[in-house]
């Protein structure tokens, strides 16, 4: 469906798990981009491992006057400089996988219209998406502006693997 | 005993609003200077999600001279599933 929630690939992620070729590294802000995309983007959560790539998708991207086609890379996303993403065990009731990130995106001078989410992925040659960030039903414009992104306490993504340590 | 319902008032309708994660509240707007003297105008509309559009104006223009947005996204929580 079009953009309607958030998510992580699952196909990718158990790419990661299993050391598939070319799957993600979760942990690097390197090899890792974030790009925008319109209303017209179909998320495919479920989408099989060969088909949860940027390529599937990037005919939808949102691209503009101050935005990298294909979005910035997380090494130069928070105003030239990184936010780098990591994975942190958290908590004891429920213990929590945490896909965290030491800080949000910040691209100055943009002029870009109408985008309703955004995708990590990885440049590692197949480009392999790792989560959709919905922005909430309404596309978002910058006018040489500032285009940024706050995550919530400096979290992607929790995954909780237990009840109690 | 059965908890009797009270006519007219339909409880889950009423339970179902506390499950509002961000409310249903319209958009809130901010307007100001940079400066106080001699800063540009700017607007701050906060939508219902979060979300900031930030407006620059010209000063004395009333032209938007450059808008910024900041998303706020929440955390996607999920689980293993495990019995």
């Amino acid at each position: 469906m079009t953009w309607a929630n958030s998510g992580i690939y699952a196909s990718v992620l158990g790419a990661s798990l299993t050391v598939t070729a070319n799957a993600p590294n979760w942990s690097t802000a390197a090899n890792n981009k974030f790009a925008l995309t319109s209303n017209s983007d179909v998320t495919a959560y479920n989408a099989a491992l060969a088909s949860a790539i940027w390529g599937n998708h990037s005919a939808t991207e949102i691209t503009g006057t101050g935005w990298a086609a294909g979005g910035p890379t997380m090494a130069t996303a928070n105003a030239g400089g990184t936010m780098t993403p990591a994975i942190t065990v958290s908590g004891t009731s429920p213990v929590l996988m945490v896909w965290g990130i030491t800080a949000g995106i910040s691209i100055s001078g943009t002029t870009l219209t109408g985008a309703y989410g955004g995708y990590f992925y990885s440049t590692t040659t197949t480009q392999y998406l790792m989560a959709g960030i919905y922005f909430g039903g309404t596309g978002y414009s910058t006018v040489g502006g500032i285009f940024g992104v706050s995550w919530s306490g400096l979290q992607i993504a929790t995954i909780s693997v237990a009840a109690n340590a | 005993m059965g908890q009797e319902k009270e006519p007219g008032l339909d409880l889950e309708k009423l339970r179902s609003i506390g499950h509002l994660s961000k409310g249903r509240t319209m958009s809130r707007s901010k307007s100001g200077r940079e400066h106080p003297e001699t800063g540009l105008p700017y607007k701050t509309t906060r939508d219902e999600l979060g979300n900031d559009v930030i407006e620059h104006g010209k000063a004395g223009s009333g032209l938007s001279e450059r808008q910024d947005v900041m998303i706020r996204p929440e955390t996607i929580n999920t689980e293993l599933g495990m019995t």
